[in-house]
């Protein structure tokens, strides 16, 4: 290893790292024979040479790449400087500033803290088949969810989400029964549109199972996610709510983030805010998933990230948010 | 839905409690209360008076002039519109300082000429019912001077309204009643029983000819009375009706929606005359068949019809027919009290597009066992209110042959109460028991588990499961009791993967070196642009149901939006 990352070091130009990946890198280098020399261990050994032999690799391509770039910067500034044809002292033409949209600093927040407490976060599909949006979530044939009206139906009998709920089973049964996991989404509803109702709007769900997961932790992640998200203490209240896909089920009201539940136009003077709803899995939901009720038991929230969008940042049209409005989408600060 | 708590008194004691304490209470532990509106706040200073003298405006040729014994010592002058106004009567007289409900202040006022200290107002105009006929017209005998709150009971009250989303899995709910069961455990105050012992008073009397053919129809009852020519719908039935929304329509159409707001199970009066053999069953598809609304609907294979003879006379847990309605003529009458499956009325009332107050409820999944206090009601208000009124035959119930008996049992141990709620039980065995019985339960409690019996109302697509019975005690505990804990699973952060790394690595070089924008648009192709553009663009799946018929290509191209986004932008 020292050896690799000595010969990396005293490496000067574009050609030499050339032949340096041949050496080490490429198809036929040394360090890609290695990979295929483990298959010849015994089995109980495999695993372990297979982790440290991924390590090294990843170190040496890691430090290959940094020195790649290096070198390339420092040949782009010599021809800067040498080059008669470029006046570095003429300012660059003004370029406007980029920017990203506000679901999307939204979501890589909600991401960031939940991965820090242990969560996954799944990204899936936007169509799903009947049985993961329905079904698998304990909404039976006959429920008025399933009516043909808001859901959008695709002519090869599969749909467009209608909910995050829909990555409930598929996770459960690829990273359960033990899981914690959080799956932002975009979802589709089939309605006419107004100020407050868009054909798609984005939600976070999440879910965390395992043997004794209860409504008092439920309450305390909340919280937690809560108060890291709005940046200031949340305090969070259940209230009964009914949703099919778990059982009892909550309204999840959170203080006011705004004026700290003292009352103000955002929160309608009560000092609270509907964020979401959320209650412990169905036990129907955890059998489809192949996961034992009797061992395990967990819950589900979710929260509209749309909704969130629109107050953290003062948005009182939701369909600006899918207007391709430059001027609106640049004004938006993370 | 809205609940009148001046209603719910009838059930169970909640002196010392408020509308909003019930309002807060019902939000926490039971469903979502929407608002509370007070009703008739501010009427105590209209009193009771009596016309001493009536004589013609000079200027007017409608108005009255009036002097109105208000029980003061100098009688009231009073300019008065009404055509029913007259010396001797009895009238209802907001006096000076009085702000109606519709916020008029009555103050002294001189109309054409004439001085008037007050107003003799009608039932509408106090808010009390829609009816209007001229002004209030008391008993001869009512006590002058009195409030006219202490005479009309139910005219201060509040209502209460829930949202009705929150009461998708309580069937149970939808009427006074199960709202005072609620409230009986909430506040730990008594329930009143409902006596259905006199139903089987008329046990004896000939039958109806009742069937059930298709086995969608749960249960099916049917009651026949006569003798209601000229009944008339009393008041305090108009007035709780009213402050629900619902006008009246006479004592039969009125007695039916009381009963179902009350109990929550829809009732339905037929004509006697126009019904005979009843069946309940499908017809064949494509019969047309008229609603006493006048729509028109089409039969489905699927869709229940209550028959006569065969032929359809009501659109069975939707709406009734017009060939077998009330008229002002009837005076012999059938009341149904039935259960349909819930999915079937769900399926009809969509196709049919009418959502009436009696398909809410039967999509709920009723319990058939509702029928015996619904008919006990009728029978007991018919008693009160048409003591005339003739019982025709036995109360006639027959069940779907596959209609299971809703008795279930389940057993819910101490440990999964406590891992499931995260709240430690032990010592709590009083509190558990004491709500479970109040909504029904029979509970058994020992050392290691909690047994309970279903009620019947609860069982029928409610409460299947141990965390059904866990979510009985734990909101009755009240959430707000729970301490947050910190969940026992090792947090350690997780790394993002490796695709989810390079998207948002690809996003910010766009946005940031690239001056790139990200915008949001609609996954499915706008034909109408690409028309305009003059661009096929490829498309791999397809919307069976657009919102916009032409856009049902789901996009596989960001070209066309992309482009538009531009234009938009430029
Ligand atoms: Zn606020």
């Amino acid at each position: 290893m020292n050896d690799i990352e000595k010969e990396l070091e005293q490496i000067q130009t574009e050609a030499e790292m050339a032949e340096f990946h041949k050496n080490y890198l490429s198809k036929t280098g040394k360090l890609t024979m290695m990979m295929a020399g483990l298959k010849d261990l015994p089995a109980s050994e495999r695993a372990e040479a297979g982790k440290r032999y991924n390590e090294l690799k990843r170190a040496i391509e890691s430090q290959f790449f940094k020195k790649q770039a290096s070198l390339r910067a420092k040949a782009v500034n010599e021809k800067l400087k040498n080059d008669p044809l470029i006046d570095i002292t003429i300012p660059a033409i003004k370029k406007t500033q980029g920017s990203l949209h506000p679901i999307t600093h939204l979501t890589r927040r909600v991401a960031e803290i939940c991965s820090s407490m242990g969560f996954l976060v799944v990204d899936g599909n936007e169509v799903v088949t009947e049985f993961e949006n329905f079904d698998a979530v304990n909404i039976p044939a006959d429920h008025p969810a399933r009516d043909m009206q808001d859901t959008f139906w695709l002519t090869n009998g599969k749909l467009l989400k209608t909910q995050t709920s829909a990555l409930q089973h598929e996770i459960l049964k690829k990273h359960g029964p033990v899981v914690s996991a959080i799956f932002p989404g975009r979802c589709y509803r089939n309605e006419a549109t107004d100020a407050s109702h868009e054909f798609s709007f984005f939600q976070c769900e999440g879910m965390m199972v395992g043997e004794n997961i209860s409504i008092a932790n439920l309450i305390y992640v909340m919280k937690t996610i809560l108060s890291q998200i709005f940046g200031r203490e949340i305090e969070v209240r259940l209230r009964p709510g009914f949703f099919p896909f778990v059982e009892p089920g909550f309204e999840l009201d959170g203080s006011c983030p705004f004026c700290g539940g003292k009352g103000c136009s955002v929160c309608k003077h009560s000092g609270w805010i509907e964020l979401g709803g959320c209650g412990m899995i169905h036990e129907n939901v955890l059998k489809m998933a192949d996961v034992n009720p009797e061992q395990y038991q967990g819950f589900a929230f979710g929260f509209g990230l749309t909704r969130l969008a629109m107050m953290q940042y003062a948005i009182n049209d939701v369909r600006l948010l899918n207007s391709g409005n430059l001027e609106f989408l640049r004004g938006i600060k993370r | 839905m809205k609940i009148s708590v001046d209603w719910l008194r009838e059930y169970v004691d909640l002196k010392d409690i408020t509308a909003q304490q019930i309002a807060d209470k019902l939000t926490q532990i039971t469903c979502e209360v929407e608002e509370v509106v007070s009703l008739g706040r501010g009427l105590e200073s209209v009193v009771v008076g009596k016309i001493l003298t009536c004589d013609a405006h000079p200027q007017s040729d409608h108005l009255h002039l009036l002097t109105v014994d208000v029980g003061k010592k100098e009688p009231l002058h009073i300019v008065c519109g009404a055509p029913n106004a007259r010396a001797g009567i009895v009238v209802a007289v907001a006096t000076v300082g009085t702000v109606m409900p519709d916020g008029m202040e009555i103050v002294p006022a001189k109309i054409r000429g004439c001085e008037s200290f007050g107003m003799c107002c009608s039932y509408a105009e106090l808010g009390y019912k829609a009816e209007d006929e001229g002004i209030i017209e008391l008993p001869l005998d009512t006590k002058i001077g009195l409030s006219i709150t202490e005479v009309l009971p139910g005219l201060q009250d509040e209502i209460i309204d829930i949202d009705n989303k929150s009461l998708t899995n309580r069937p149970d709910l939808w009427g006074h009643y199960g709202i005072a069961r609620e409230l009986a455990v909430i506040f730990d105050r008594p329930l009143k029983p409902i006596d259905t012992a006199l139903v089987h008073e008329y046990d004896k009397l000939p039958a109806l000819n009742v069937k059930i053919e298709d086995n969608h129809c749960l249960s099916y009852g049917a009651i026949k009375m006569g003798n209601f020519g000229g009944v008339v719908s009393p008041d305090v039935m108009q007035n709780r009706l009213y402050k629900l929304g619902h006008n009246s329509h006479g004592f039969l159409v009125d007695l039916t929606n009381y009963v179902m707001f009350a109990f929550g199970n829809p009732l339905h009066a037929f004509d006697a005359q126009k019904v005979d053999k009843i069946s309940v069953g499908t017809v064949k598809a494509g019969t047309e068949f008229t609603t006493l609304k006048d729509n028109v609907v089409t039969a489905t294979k699927d869709m229940l019809f209550i028959k006569s003879n065969g032929q359809p006379i009501a659109l069975a847990g939707v709406m009734g027919g017009k060939n077998s309605e009330i008229t002002t003529e009837t005076t012999d009458t059938v009341f149904e009290v039935a259960t349909f499956d819930a999915s079937n009325i769900r399926r009809t009332s969509v196709a049919v597009g009418i959502r009436s107050d009696a398909s809410m409820r039967y999509e709920k999944a009723l319990d058939p066992e509702l029928n015996w206090l619904a008919v006990a009601e009728v029978l007991r208000l018919v008693r009160k209110y048409a003591p005339q009124v003739e019982v025709k035959s036995a109360f006639t119930r027959v069940v779907a042959d596959n209609l299971p008996v809703m008795t279930r049992e389940i057993v819910v141990t101490k440990k999964m109460l406590n891992s499931f709620t995260g709240v430690d039980f032990s010592g709590l065995d009083d509190m558990v028991e004491r709500k479970l019985t109040g909504l029904g339960f029979q509970p058994k409690i020992d050392a290691e588990k909690i047994v309970v019996t279903v009620p019947s109302w609860r069982a029928w697509k409610d409460v299947t499961t141990p965390a059904d019975v866990v979510e009985e005690i734990i909101r009755n505990y009240g959430y707000q009791n729970i301490q947050p804990v910190a969940p026992l699973v090792e947090i350690a952060p997780v790394p993002f993967t490796a695709v989810a790394k390079a998207k948002d690595t690809l996003k910010d070089l766009l946005a940031w070196k690239y001056a790139f924008s990200e915008v949001h648009t609609n996954i499915w192709y706008d034909t109408k642009t690409l028309k305009h553009l003059n661009l096929t663009a490829p498309s791999y799946a397809t919307v069976a149901n657009p919102f916009n018929k032409d856009d049902n290509q789901i996009r596989s191209s960001m070209l066309p939006s992309m482009l538009t986004v531009a234009s938009l932008n430029k």
